[in-house]
């Protein structure tokens, strides 16, 4: 009974881990323990204090800071091993509960080392100005800060402090919640904010003002790694009477990576994007609002996933902005968007997505609908990508209630795509349910050249289905002689 | 190459202008035994091989990193992982160094003191009172704590 109660918690702590690979250590110190209690004598040796204190404050930056402090009970060394840690992760119930002097001591403890990484996840404001104060005091390189949903929107809402603009020392920024950012006028302040941050992240986040966000951006010298969400909800501060639009100008001269999410935002926004370095773009939004995107020659690869074609220039938007994108070597596009250019082709549209001349590798992702026909959607895609060698899927079928399938008459059928005759050589569909074989079995049958075809099954199937579309799959023709199926 | 103490020495070799041309060469490594040398050359070609196969996918790369790690964690004993934690820092191998020092960590996680003093294999060597004082100044963090 009392063995089965130690399982049985031992699991539950297991579970709660925040690192779940570790279930198996918990069930090595459970029969750990056990052997120690059977053999009483036998005393299990030191297996610790072979490392050295840096080493020991490696293992304690692991933990949450409660747990690290736990440690100075241990033993007269580990009194104040927890000092030497770089990082502070300071996690809601710690900073729920804990007293002001307390807070105090951790923040300051008696030998203050650099503070290379902060983590907060604080429910009280007025903690917010004093930890982070604390890490900039203390060098700090990375600052991760969360602050979560309130009621009260005005009384609450924590300005960002203006020493964290101007910290010498700060490399990342990570903000969620609601911070109010209200970047300080840099014509007005003679060193230059952010100056050695290069990587960025915000969500989630008040906006001050129409160029809260086009104000920051370009001044930051070094950014190189840049992700934003901005929702509608955001802009709550912004004055609304007015009939400004939100400025999102990412003319940032060192970015190489930009991920951008605006699918939520309805709100008029301008987005101009002139980033020569740029090397990787992923776009979540719609194309409705002015936006303009311009001189991107090192783009390797980009994330694409346009929403909301119910408008008459969808596709000369789409064109012109995938227009900039034409040089990349890899895209992964959600299916939608693919559904959304066949659908505006067949009507009659006088444009044409661009030709992509050095795509080798193209992805098709997400969730799909049973009344689209994504082949003939993939097929249009592959008809601009002549030189593609690497053909990925990761599609969700999506059935509904009705299910009827709407037939788009292209305006003059496809050709075969020339890629699928003479550069496809691999194709792999990941998550595979058994819907919509017929994209398995078009490429199958039309490519010349195709090496291998990988299929990976949905983990929901059970091995009867999965048999059952083994067969299938393998009673395909295949035009290609060298052509291996392989099933995972 | 992973192994940044060795790689050095390749490059030290090559400064020395090292002309037998031999394919293969002897590193000292003094500080390493061999078990956990093993370990981490294992570790090592497993991580290679999983980032080659998902070379565009990250997230593809992690989720079976970490089910190969959980595999490995189920044959090491808790004694075995300090000497591969001081083999992976004499040889400067981050990842396993990271890993190792995170498997530790979720070891004593969230455990009581006195769990904490047996799994490591440490005895208090405090001055009578001294740890009832120190208790009562972290009272705060005994919270939530599993029981023994």
């Amino acid at each position: 009974m009392k063995r089965q109660r130690k399982l049985r918690k031992a699991k539950t702590h297991a579970e709660n881990q925040r690192f779940r690979p570790w279930l198996c250590l918990a069930w090595q110190i459970e029969s750990m323990k056990k052997q120690g209690r059977e053999t009483e004598e036998e005393q299990i040796s030191d297996i610790i204090s072979s490392l050295p204190d840096c080493m020991l404050a490696h293992i304690l930056s692991f933990l949450p800071t409660k747990h690290a402090i736990l440690t100075s009970i241990l033993s007269s060394r580990w009194r104040v091993l927890w000092t030497l840690v770089p990082v502070l992760h300071l996690d809601k119930p710690t900073l729920d509960s804990i007293r002001t002097s307390t807070l105090n001591y951790i923040l300051f403890p008696r030998n203050p080392s650099t503070l290379c990484k902060l983590c907060i996840d604080c429910p009280r404001r007025s903690f917010v100005d004093k930890c982070v104060q604390a890490a900039i005091l203390r060098g700090v390189q990375e600052l991760d800060l969360v602050l979560d949903l309130v009621l009260d929107l005005h009384n609450q809402t924590k300005e960002l402090p203006a020493s964290v603009f101007f910290c010498t020392t700060l490399v990342v920024l990570k903000l969620r919640g609601h911070f109010l950012l209200n970047p300080p006028d840099s014509a007005s302040s003679s060193s230059s904010m952010f100056p050695s941050l290069k990587t960025l992240q915000i969500s989630h986040v008040y906006y001050a003002n129409h160029n809260s966000l086009s104000t920051l951006l370009p001044a930051c010298p070094l950014l190189q790694d840049l992700r934003i969400k901005v929702s509608d909800s955001d802009l709550d501060f912004l004055d609304k009477e007015a009939d400004n639009k939100f400025n999102i100008l990412v003319l940032v001269p060192t970015l190489k990576i930009l991920v951008l999410d605006c699918s939520f935002l309805r709100w008029s926004f301008k987005l101009h994007i002139n980033t020569p370095a740029l090397e990787y773009f992923h776009f979540k939004g719609d194309l409705n609002s002015d936006v303009v995107s311009e001189n991107l020659p090192n783009l390797f690869k980009s994330v694409l996933d346009v929403r909301n074609c119910y408008y008459l220039d969808w596709m000369w938007k789409l064109t012109n902005f995938m227009g900039l994108l034409c040089n990349i070597r890899s895209m992964e596009l959600w299916i939608g968007t693919a559904e959304y250019i066949l659908e505006h082709s067949s009507s009659n549209s006088h444009y044409d997505v661009p030709m992509f001349h050095n795509l080798s590798s193209l992805k098709f992702y997400g969730d799909f609908w049973a009344m689209w026909s994504p082949w003939n959607a993939v097929q249009l895609l592959l008809c601009r990508a002549p030189k593609l060698q690497t053909l990925t899927f990761e599609l969700n079928y999506r059935c509904c209630i009705r299910s009827f399938s709407v037939d788009f008459r292209l305006k003059k059928p496809l050709d075969v795509p020339e890629c699928l005759s003479s550069h496809l050589t691999t194709c792999h569909y990941k998550g595979f349910s058994g819907h919509v074989m017929e994209l398995v079995e078009q490429i199958l049958k039309e490519s010349k050249v195709l090496k291998t075809m990988k299929i990976t099954f949905n983990s929901d199937l059970d091995s009867k289905e999965k048999l059952r579309i083994h067969k299938k799959i393998m009673k395909f023709p295949r035009t290609s002689q060298t052509c291996q199926i392989a099933f995972d | 190459m992973k192994f940044c103490a060795v790689k050095q020495y390749f490059d030290d070799e090559n400064n020395n202008n090292i002309t037998s041309g031999a394919s293969t060469t002897m590193i000292p490594l003094p500080n390493v035994e061999s078990h956990p040398l093993a370990i981490l050359i294992t570790y090592c070609k497993k991580h290679l091989k999983i980032k080659a196969n998902n070379a565009d996918n990250k997230k593809e790369t992690e989720k079976e990193m970490e089910q190969y790690e959980q595999e490995l964690l189920k044959k090491v004993m808790p004694q075995e992982l300090t000497e591969l934690i001081l083999a992976a820092n004499y040889l400067n191998f981050k990842e396993a160094l990271d890993f190792f020092c995170r498997a530790v960590a979720s070891a004593i996680q969230n455990k009581s003191i006195e769990f904490v003093r047996k799994f490591f294999g440490l005895e208090s060597d405090f001055e009578l009172g001294e740890e009832e004082k120190l208790r009562e100044e972290f009272a705060w963090s005994f919270e939530g704590v599993d029981e023994d």
